[in-house]
């Protein structure tokens, strides 16, 4: 039985119908996890103690005690911390990190039953879109092995398409969940901010970090937004919000879909272009409407996103000293030196040009002409896109202006990198909700992402919108060799 | 601070509690300047600020009460220190 194939909830009526175990299900997923992760490098590190939670699973399903995530295997991002299990972001700084306490996104599934199968691959503290910055090394996308995962949630993304986790979760700053989800064929939703507690989440920029889902389907994305989704007392920007799983499945017809003008420019690529207004035309077969719409300060949202998300990062780094936690080094001879050369030897080459940016951007005498002006310009691009939500229901763009490419075909210029997060970056500055699902693919077989952006908090709204595209067109494909 | 150079590194560097070395800082420089002509964009663009000042520094952080609450057991604290005494976090000497 290729129990990798199915959805949760299929997984779900096999659990409940006894025709397999919380234990069963487990073994099978650490069996492919031995199998073909050497190829893959998804995993940082596999749950030990992932049995002994599918004995408490198994249990609870007997005793017909089961949530919808009771006795199912997913994996976490190496930026959530779980107590007790080796937490490293990817990170020297990190590499032996063994949280005090969870994070609330895995308290909440693990009181759901799921069984934590491990911690997934990402770029050095979520800064990447290729994860190939891990202190690790790389994950390969399972499409082609030659190829980047994306990121910086590459390995959540390259193990829920290669069938080593059910689903998983990843964290999303200017499109680390959405990007590689696109890049690897399977469905990922960063949430409206504040849907999801940040509790827990190791972080990088505070106003824009989100956790979100990774799955093979909208569905499948809406039961694990459901199992984490509300507020929390240790993240005071969260809110309570309506479960999304009894949106899937409404009629779309009537849904106005805005294309903004901007997106469809210079830069992107042929296939991309192509896919992406196809899949225009498919949701018009469905009964919407589409309409043109503008965002025109475009131009000014990857420079004011990485200012203002470096910024934050650089102050949010700045606990880093090797004191309580984290990388120590044996230089210096006194406490500032040795500080400073737990920072050089911890972090990677990424991480500390953010850090340079960060602080450069805060300083005395650049303070107005950068972050503030980026703060402004944040506010812009929010009015930008109140005023398109006045007349339409979400926004349809591209995910990344290329598919996946190969290892060796990777730009060295870091400007040329953050160009690529075009498409992305705006759900984030703005706080809007935001899903890939794949609309089809180049004539290499690689998977081409589209991405629908909604109105704040709602998140069920978009996801039902790429559940009727999924089911309708079914663009995913489910099974492939490694 | 016009300059792009390496001297600009070294003062950003120290606001980071970095340093960079030899070919290190020439390539983190040349990276840098390649991302501030990116970010120039910011600095160059013409926005109506008034019109976005105050709802921009409108935005007040939310606490919660200060209320005393059971906090996480002090050993499990201390067990990722590199370096303790007893129950203090131990570093190298701070003053002469």
């Amino acid at each position: 039985m290729n129990l990798h194939l199915k959805s949760i909830k299929e997984l779900r009526a096999l659990l409940d119908g006894g025709d397999i175990t919380a234990q069963e299900l487990t073994r099978y997923y650490l069996d492919r996890i031995e199998a073909l992760d050497p190829k893959l490098r998804a995993y940082i590190t596999v749950n030990t103690a992932a049995m002994e939670q599918a004995e408490r699973a198994q249990e609870k399903i007997k005793a017909g005690l089961a949530k919808p995530l009771t006795g199912i295997p997913l994996g976490l991002k190496d930026n959530i911390c779980t107590k007790d299990l080796r937490t490293t972001c990817a990170s020297k700084m990190l590499s032996d990190f063994i949280p005090a306490y969870s994070a609330t996104v895995a308290e909440k599934l693990e009181e759901a039953g799921a069984i934590f199968l491990g911690k997934l691959n990402m770029d050095e503290f979520a800064m990447g879109a290729t994860t190939t910055t891990s202190y690790f090394g790389n994950t390969m996308n399972p499409y082609d092995l030659e190829r980047v995962p994306g990121g910086s949630s590459g390995g959540s993304a390259a193990a829920v398409a290669a069938g080593l986790c059910v689903a998983a979760l990843g964290s999303d700053t200017g499109g680390s969940i959405r990007q590689p989800a696109s890049f690897c064929g399977v469905t990922g939703l960063k949430p409206t901010y504040g849907r999801v507690s940040r509790y827990g989440l190791v972080a990088f920029a505070s106003s824009l970090d989100q956790i979100g889902p990774i799955g093979k389907s909208a569905r499948d994305c809406a039961i694990l937004l459901d199992a984490i989704s509300g507020k929390d007392s240790k993240d005071m920007t969260s809110k309570e919000s309506a479960p999304v799983c009894e949106q899937m499945g409404q009629l779309i017809e009537g849904k106005v879909i805005g294309l903004p003008k901007e997106f469809f420019q210079e830069g992107m690529d042929q296939q991309v272009k192509d896919a992406v207004l196809s899949a225009a035309q498919r949701f018009q077969e469905l009964g919407c409407i589409i309409k043109e719409v503008s965002l025109p300060s475009l131009d000014l949202m990857i420079p004011a996103y990485y200012l203002i998300s470096s910024a934050e990062a650089a102050s949010n780094l700045a606990r880093y000293d090797g004191v309580r936690y984290g990388h120590r080094s044996q230089e210096g001879a006194t406490f500032e030196q040795q500080r400073i050369a737990a920072r050089n030897e911890g972090f990677g080459k990424e991480v500390k040009r953010r850090i340079l940016l960060g602080n450069y951007a805060l300083s005395g005498g650049y303070f107005e002409e950068y972050y503030k002006k980026a703060c402004l310009i944040r506010r812009k691009i929010q009015k930008e896109y109140e005023a398109i939500f006045e007349s339409c229901d979400c926004i349809l763009i591209p995910t990344a202006p290329t598919a996946a490419y190969k290892f060796s075909e990777q730009r060295e210029d870091p400007a040329a990198l953050y160009l690529a997060d075009i498409y992305t970056v705006g759900a984030n500055i703005a706080g809007l909700p935001a899903v890939t699902t794949t609309c089809g693919y180049t004539k290499e077989w690689m998977p081409i992402g589209m991405s629908l952006v909604g109105k704040a908090f709602a998140d069920g709204e978009i996801l039902n919108m790429a559940d009727a595209f999924e089911r309708r067109f079914n663009y995913i494909l489910n099974d492939f060799c490694l | 601070m016009s300059m792009r150079d390496s001297s600009w590194i070294d003062h950003l560097a120290a606001l980071s509690s970095l340093s960079f070395e030899g070919e290190e800082k020439e390539r983190m420089a040349a990276d840098m300047a390649r991302i501030m002509e990116l970010m120039d964009r910011v600095s160059q663009a013409e926005i109506g600020e008034e019109e976005f000042l105050l709802e921009a520094e409108g935005s007040m952080a939310l606490l919660r009460e200060d209320i005393p609450a059971p906090s996480i057991e002090r050993e499990r604290l201390l067990s990722n220190a590199k370096g303790r005494q007893g129950s203090y976090f131990a570093v190298k000497k701070i003053m002469d």
